[in-house]
């Protein structure tokens, strides 16, 4: 299918959300993981995963950007309008783009990350991408608890799955993300003030379970990033979510300035503080470097010790 | 009888829609505290004062305990705002950046 509309934007963060320089490049639409709070749900894409093939025009608008900013590092998000891993046929395009970019980014000496983000352990099974000069591809895995991921990412691989496909992108010679995104208050264990904290410790706990079967596993030469950010819903999907009597639509949740929903502030800064906190302990204080806060307001990043940095300054290649 | 403004009102709606789906038995706890409020020595004003302040703290079991430490202090209400901007910056950061 030809794309009538541009390939390349800048990430649109929402109003006064901290801009990490990011790109989205929209080269598939639509996805069929079915995760309960997904956007693609509800924004204006087709029912079916589509691929754009007319990347002619994704080649000039390359051509245009690499002219126009000064910057020699870019990052290119593809797993924002799809999933990257979703298909053999994502892969293969994906491939194709990472050859125009890598052409580019040689002729106008840039450096590019592609990020791949991905809910599935497909890079198992599917062929993989070439290396390319002045290209980087970063494997980002999206990481919740098991008991989150059953209840709303239904088509989606498990935990261990995710973790094992980490060893494999290592062995493929990606950089790693590690993508705590999004972030769900689940299980809730009732609404009063003490039952809130409760769960929230709990949560906390399983986060740090996952935290310990990384350490295990990962080669921390190659992780470029952790990224935090929790649950974000439009007023749309709140409003769906509460009349289909989804646990999503959790109480203690607030319209935020971007217009989002979002859990309130002292919730959401507990669990990013204790979450660095625990991967302080795990992987010792320099973790703290490759830490950012996905879609989050300055004052949060403030209020959780961690200093603004744009997403291509996480890694020194 | 108690007064209810027509926002008060559609919060209060809102709130047992947002709470039945953790706890179905919100509309009989929420009924029982109405009966009570109703039975007080008080104008319908400052029961309805009353009955709001309980389904808020209902609705947001943590924020409502903020906005009550900080009732003297002029900020916004949702917490979402950058504390350096406020003269009390020192008094509120711990309380609006911990449970």
């Amino acid at each position: 299918m030809r794309r009538k509309i541009v390939f390349i934007k800048k990430y649109d963060y929402g109003k006064g959300v901290f801009d990490l320089g990011e790109y989205v490049i929209s080269y598939a639409t639509s996805c069929s993981l079915g995760c309960e709070y997904c956007y693609l749900q509800f924004a204006k894409t087709p029912r079916e995963p589509v691929i754009y093939e007319n990347l002619e025009v994704l080649e000039q608008e390359l051509k245009e950007l690499f002219l126009k900013e000064e910057e020699r590092n870019f990052y290119f998000n593809l797993g924002e309008t799809t999933d990257s891993f979703l298909s053999q046929n994502h892969i293969e395009i994906i491939d194709r783009i990472g050859e125009r970019i890598s052409f580019f980014a040689e002729r106008y000496n840039k450096r590019v990350f592609l990020e791949l983000r991905t809910k599935t352990d497909n890079i198992l099974k599917f062929s993989s991408l070439n290396k390319k000069k002045n290209l980087f591809y970063i494997y980002g895995i999206s990481l919740l608890p098991e008991e989150t991921i059953i209840n709303f990412e239904k088509n989606t691989a498990s935990l261990e799955s995710r973790i094992e496909s980490i060893k494999k992108a290592q062995e493929l010679s990606y950089l790693i993300g590690l993508r705590f995104e999004p972030i769900i208050i689940y299980p809730v264990f009732g609404i009063t003030y003490e039952e809130v904290i409760n769960s929230l410790k709990n949560i906390i706990i399983n986060y740090q379970e996952i935290f310990f079967k990384i350490f295990k596993i990962l080669d921390v030469s190659r992780l470029h990033s952790i990224s935090f950010g929790a649950l974000r819903l439009t007023k749309k999907q709140y409003k769906y979510l509460k009349e289909k009597k989804s646990k999503l639509a959790f109480f203690e949740m607030v319209l935020a300035p971007d217009k989002k929903y979002r859990y309130s502030r002292p919730l959401r800064v507990y669990i990013y503080q204790e979450l660095i906190k625990s991967l302080k302990e795990i992987f010792g204080n320099k973790i703290i470097e490759r830490i950012y806060l996905a879609t989050e307001f300055p004052y949060i990043w403030k209020a959780c010790n961690l200093p603004l940095k744009l997403i291509t300054g996480f890694i020194d290649i | 009888m108690i007064h209810l403004t027509f926002s008060q009102k559609r919060f209060i709606k809102e709130t047992i829609e947002v709470l039945s789906i953790f706890y179905p038995e919100i509309e009989s706890l929420i009924k029982e505290k109405l009966a009570a409020i109703k039975k007080l020595d008080k104008n319908r004003f400052r029961k309805g004062e009353i009955f709001f302040s309980f389904i808020f703290s209902l609705r947001y079991p943590i924020l409502s305990r903020k906005l009550a430490i900080l009732k003297n202090y002029k900020i916004p209400q949702d917490l979402e705002f950058d504390e350096d901007n406020f003269p009390f910056r020192e008094e509120i950061k711990n309380i609006i950046n911990q449970l």
